[in-house]
């Protein structure tokens, strides 16, 4: 019994670190990235990506092939209608919260 | 990309400067890198982003940094560029006029210090976005609403301190503003109005105080550092009706604008309401080669076709009513009545009731719900590239048709689309005029950037002059403002030499330079 409870508690700290950054990159996505990138026609991000690639790879949430640098690229270089955000409003440990929230299976 | 030094500072000397800021900030919020400097450059600059680049930025949090980060600049002579939130695109966006800047970034300083639903009204720092304080309000369930700028992540303290527009009853900014905090060049802090009397308890309530009201000193200049702003918000309506008015003829503008006017007037239409081409509204959604793949502006027949898709209507005009269901409906009908009388117009509307979801960009415009979809249009031509020309237009026949024809006109000339509309206030009109390019064509950009200039001088030489411009144009705007050979800018010199001697704050702000700059610097960044 006490080898589970330490086992239970031991998968519980292990998730902890992950479950909040979840939690931190989905209320960072929410603030910084949905306006232009959420589903639906009146998302300039998710419009624009849905010319250039095609809808299946418009809306970011759904997309699976974005790599960790090529997202922090385009935060922190912006691009086409596109500026970039600064350190002020997206820290780095910010950035690598929606990086994780992005690429989540 | 090569950092600038601040004038008359070596290397080492700026150095030991960067590390007094970092003493008073901490070192992480003092920016001297390249990659971190590339965030307060204008991604939108109409020519080499790398024009407009800051020494370095240094984001404090709070007031008392602020005054000790100002007296290290006044010490080396650094000038110092305040930014809200930094999202004055199109109009410069965080970036500084001047080379050898370093950026105040007040981002940080995003604390919303009260509001009050009795007397609604919000007291903010100037990191506050147009989306924070949607988000507290809504929270709360505060039955408040607010007025925002097209787009949500604006700064609500900044883009009032530019005289930005929204679009409900409360949407002249400027006008809805109670009460400031001011850190001058020097350091003294200051409040306005009944904020100058310690222990009033009507700061946001009377903009007035006793002597001079100061305010307006502290929008679009450069005579101190803002640091909380006391905005009016709108109580919540019972109810709320977004109208849209189509007009099939290019050539009723003139007819509309002067049915329009006696109903701003007389408040009948009570919002800042938008009259926009169809090519306007279609930019929002879609992008030009979506539509046309040729040079030169969009034949006419194309025009139709996106007139045809929202519904028939070269111009557009979008308003809103706000109240109780038989006030709206006796206005909708007085409104429809004086509109009927130009033929082919069509009208819509669509009631909003509390627990309605509002949809769409200017039905949440028009009800204070901020988005990005406006920001659609940097999108028109590819490549992300936009300026605003915005000449202000008395609201008559003669003025708008003047000034439409003359800018439509003349950005054809240069292959550019006409993609503007006004923004009807009460007795004038923001003539706004999106001027966009790709930026990554380098030849494009070169016309955009002439183009501009070319509408300047001849909305001058008829004697319109602009609300609000770019940095690359503010000397070339101040200029035109010439009663008395520049009396009100020569007044703001004054006012500059004394209380920033050492012209530290946002040198060359809409024109105002400080003396040691003056002869050197006015005009010579075009």
């Amino acid at each position: 019994m006490r080898i589970l409870i330490v086992l239970a508690m031991f998968i519980t700290a292990a998730n902890l670190p992950a479950a909040a950054d979840d939690m931190l990159g989905k209320q960072v996505y929410k603030k910084w990235c949905y306006e232009c990138h959420a589903a639906g026609k009146n998302y300039p991000g998710t419009w624009m990506m849905a010319f250039k690639s095609g809808e299946a790879k418009a809306v970011l949430t759904e997309r699976k092939d974005l790599s960790a640098d090529f997202i922090r690229i385009w935060v922190r270089q912006g691009g086409g209608g596109m500026p970039l955000f600064r350190r002020v409003e997206i820290s780095d440990s910010e950035l690598d919260a929606i990086i994780k929230y992005l690429k989540q299976p | 990309m090569k950092n600038t030094l601040p004038p008359n500072l070596t290397a080492k000397e700026f150095s030991k400067a960067l590390d007094e800021f970092a003493a008073v900030v901490g070192k992480e919020w003092v920016f001297a890198e390249a990659s971190d400097l590339r965030g307060y450059r204008d991604p939108y600059a109409p020519g080499d982003v790398s024009e407009y680049t800051p020494s370095a930025a240094v984001a404090p949090d709070g007031v008392e940094e602020i005054r000790s980060l100002l007296a290290i600049a006044n010490k080396y002579r650094i000038p110092m560029w305040p930014i809200s939130t930094g999202k004055n695109l199109a109009y410069g966006g965080a970036a500084p006029l001047m080379q050898g800047t370093v950026t105040l970034d007040l981002k940080r300083m995003n604390r919303i210090l009260e509001v009050n639903e009795e007397s609604c009204y919000a007291l903010v720092e100037p990191g506050v976005s147009y989306f924070d304080l949607y988000k507290y309000i809504q929270d709360r369930g505060l039955k408040l609403w607010l007025d925002v700028a097209a787009p949500g992540w604006g700064s609500v303290l900044g883009n009032t301190l530019e005289r930005g527009v929204g679009y409900t009853p409360y949407g002249d900014h400027f006008l809805m503003q109670c009460g400031m905090e001011v850190v001058l060049a020097d350091g003294d802090v200051l409040r306005t109005g009944m904020g100058s009397m310690t222990g009033s308890n009507a700061w946001q309530l009377f903009k007035y105080g006793f002597g001079p009201s100061v305010d307006g000193l502290f929008t679009q200049s450069n005579f101190g550092v803002v640091t909380k702003l006391g905005v009016w918000l709108m109580p919540e309506p019972p109810a709320y009706r977004s109208c849209r008015i189509t007009f099939e003829r290019e050539e009723d503008l003139g007819q509309i604008i002067e049915i329009l006017r006696p109903l701003k007037i007389a408040g009948l239409i009570p919002n800042a309401a938008v009259l926009s081409t169809a090519i306007y509204d279609t930019a929002l959604v879609s992008t030009r080669a979506q539509w046309y793949e040729g040079e030169g502006p969009l034949p006419r027949d194309v025009i139709n076709k996106m007139a045809d898709k929202l519904g028939g209507g070269f111009w557009q005009f979008h308003f809103a009513l706000y109240g109780l269901d038989a006030v709206m409906d006796v206005s909708w009908d007085v409104i429809r009545g004086a509109f009927s009388q130009i033929p082919g117009t069509k009208f819509h509307s669509k009631q909003y009731d509390k627990n309605t979801p509002i949809e769409g960009l200017r039905d949440k415009l028009q009800a204070g719900i901020p988005n990005m979809q406006e920001f659609g249009m940097a999108n028109w031509r590819g490549g992300g590239g936009l300026l605003v020309f915005s000449p202000i237009s008395p609201t008559t026949d003669k003025d708008a048709t003047r000034q439409y024809k003359m800018v439509r006109d003349r950005m054809a000339e240069y292959g550019f689309d006409y993609l503007g509309g006004f923004v009807v206030g009460w007795r004038e009109m923001h003539n706004i005029i999106m001027v966009v390019y790709n930026r990554n064509d380098k030849e494009e950009k070169r016309r955009a950037r002439e183009l501009f200039g070319v509408l300047i001088d001849d909305a001058a030489a008829a004697g319109y002059g602009e609300y609000r411009t770019h940095l690359a144009f503010m000397d070339q705007v101040a200029k035109t403002y010439d009663f008395n050979d520049n009396a009100m800018l020569r007044f703001s010199e004054r006012l500059k030499d004394s209380l920033d001697p050492n012209g530290i704050l946002a040198p060359g702000k809409q024109g105002i330079w400080p003396k040691h700059l003056r002869d050197s610097k006015a005009g010579d960044e075009t």
